[in-house]
């Protein structure tokens, strides 16, 4: 959608005589304002995301040396199980829910997302959902120590603190099925006249396959943690092979939900990078109708590849090359994607601002991550692999560097709109340079680690392995402290301590949100605007 | 489930249809995930939902496409 000839006079003007709304704490509690909504997804995103790294660093401390040094062995668990399901369902998430908020009705005309109320509800489940997430660590036996996947018999055995985690997962679960009917109603019946859907931006598009993996899946997490609970509690057997279940089918049934999930996670971010490569190579995306084609064909195969997540629970040797060639196949339509941003850039006008940096960090990295994805789809050697920190390494690379920097590059993008304030340059690109030599200091290392076969979950390990781990904590630590940048990029913004932004501080930025001032009006897009 | 109050009545009730059908679809796969326990082993009931959710990501996106 490169240029959009549109009427945006009658919106934006019919706006200013409504911009008034409530002011204090009950704003915020009561609100149904998407942009309110979005704000608090992303902040609340951005707090767990440092509870997170929090419990992330304290692993890196105490594998900084082999040895017992920090915490005990239970504890050690309960921080890896916490940090993954924290930063899944805490941080990544409500980051991409809160960019959807904030952007979709803005970038399809709407005046809000179809349900305001809804809306509100939605997010303010995550809040309780949080506090027994991390309550759990303070119950009798403390928190989940299975890892996220919460795999029985494990799980089965383990405290009280397991069921807050699955209560947690619910509400979580709840939310995220709102949001995401939610955010399919404004798109198929809330775009402005003329948006027909081939004329959506890239990044609502994603959203729209995103919401529909959503709806598919989290309903299936729900339902295991579902059987594991009532297995607990309630006499069933679902999972115990003693009253004639299957721990395996726990794992089938959670891959079926766990790897769309991981694509839940990573397809937002295509699209916040489909918006900002365009604009900073002042150049319409290279085959726009490939892109929305690649990310549904993503969407879909990722259906079909669960099972290579669990190579080495015993499968036929036909299931196995079967799950090895379909996850091969998603290579496919990722590629198409990288084709289509490198093209993008070919011979384009390039700027390198922080949101192009982040996006370029982004390109290098996921596609290095996608690489030793597809190392791992290869049975024989995923056989060797897994359960090594060669799989930390992947999914960091495909989580940090792809989601976490994707959304990073949609903040600064985005910030001088949703503020009014443009974000420090200098500041911003401090942020990305650090944020991308610490990262692989950490990250990279994990790879050596991984094949010289480390395994995952431990706190202690053989001598051999010292040296990485040690460069990897202290990569770690470096990546965490630059994390600050952005809080106080974040807080100069908000305070409104830099140069005012202009409604389209972007030359090459050509979708709806730039027609608006910056800051948006509070009410946006009263009267639809015209999109030819 | 309150619809935006911005929007028209004709367009209020296509938002709620819209929604019901999506969380009928939400409650099917929580209750098909169930079922999967009884139908054969694990990889055929997942078969059988994953086959399920393609044909209605295909139907329901691509018959939106024109519009």
């Amino acid at each position: 959608m490169s240029s959009i000839p549109h009427d945006h006079a009658a919106g934006a003007g019919h706006d200013h005589g409504h911009d008034h709304h409530p002011s204090g704490l009950m704003r915020w509690v009561t609100t149904t304002n998407h942009k309110d909504i979005g704000t608090l997804y992303l902040l609340f995103s951005l707090t767990m995301f440092f509870v997170g790294g929090v419990m992330a660093l304290t692993i890196r401390a105490e594998l900084f040396m082999p040895g017992m040094q920090i915490v005990h062995p239970e504890f050690f668990n309960s921080l890896t199980t916490l940090h993954g399901l924290i930063m899944i369902f805490g941080a990544i998430m409500p980051a991409a829910v809160g960019f959807a908020n904030w952007m979709i009705p803005l970038m399809i005309g709407a005046p809000d997302m179809a349900f305001a109320r809804m809306n509100n509800w939605s997010f303010w489940l995550l809040p309780p959902a949080a506090i027994m997430l991390i309550g759990s660590f303070f119950v009798p036996g403390g928190a989940a120590a299975g890892g996220w996947t919460l795999y029985p018999p494990l799980s089965v055995q383990a405290g009280m603190g397991l069921d807050l985690t699955i209560f947690a997962i619910h509400i979580m679960g709840a939310s995220s099925i709102m949001g995401s009917i939610n955010i399919i109603t404004t798109i198929l019946n809330m775009r402005a006249p003329g948006m027909t859907l081939m004329k959506m931006p890239l990044f609502v598009w994603t959203w729209l396959i995103t919401a529909y993996l959503l709806i598919a899946v989290m309903p299936v997490l729900a339902g295991a943690v579902t059987m594991l609970l009532t297995d607990r509690h309630f006499g069933t057997t679902f999972f115990n092979a003693a009253g004639g279940g299957d721990p395996v089918l726990f794992q089938h049934v959670f891959w079926f939900f766990g790897h769309p999930e991981v694509y839940i996670m990573i397809l937002p971010s295509f699209g916040i990078i489909s918006e900002i490569i365009p604009t900073f190579a002042r150049k319409p995306l290279f085959g726009y109708a490939s892109m929305v084609y690649a990310v549904a064909s993503i969407a879909i195969l990722s259906f079909i590849v669960w099972a290579h997540h669990m190579f080495t629970v015993g499968m036929p040797a036909a299931g196995l090359l079967f799950f090895m060639y379909a996850t091969m196949l998603i290579a496919v339509p990722t590629g198409v994607k990288v084709f289509n941003w490198l093209a993008t850039m070919w011979r384009g006008s390039m700027t390198f601002e922080t949101p192009m940096l982040f996006a370029v960090g982004f390109l290098f990295l996921f596609t290095m991550g996608g690489f030793t994805g597809l190392v791992l789809a290869l049975t024989p050697i995923d056989i060797q692999l897994q359960d090594t920190y060669y799989v930390v390494a992947h999914f960091h690379y495909v989580l940090v560097a792809g989601s976490l920097f994707a959304f990073f590059g949609g903040a600064y993008y985005w910030l001088p709109k949703w503020t009014g304030t443009m974000y420090d340059e200098k500041l911003g690109q401090w942020h990305f340079w650090s944020s991308m030599v610490f990262f692989n200091i950490t990250f990279f290392p994990m790879h050596f680690l991984g094949v010289a076969g480390m395994p995952r979950r431990i706190p202690d390990y053989a001598l051999q392995f010292a040296d990485w781990n040690m460069i990897a904590s202290v990569g770690a630590f470096g990546f965490g402290a630059t994390q600050l940048i952005f809080v106080w990029v974040l807080v100069k913004c908000i305070t409104h301590s830099g140069a005012k932004a202009s409604a389209k501080p972007w030359e090459g930025a050509d979708t709806l949100e730039w027609t608006l001032p910056s800051p948006p009006p509070y009410h946006s897009f009263e009267t639809p605007p015209v999109v030819r | 489930m309150a619809a935006n109050n911005n929007a028209s009545p004709v367009q209020r009730r296509a938002n709620v249809r819209t929604a019901l059908v999506l969380a009928s679809v939400a409650v099917a796969f929580f209750i098909g995930i169930l079922a999967t326990r009884f139908i054969g082993d694990g990889q055929t009931g997942m078969t059988v939902l994953g086959a399920t959710v393609m044909f209605f990501l295909i139907f329901a996106i691509g018959r939106n496409l024109r519009k």
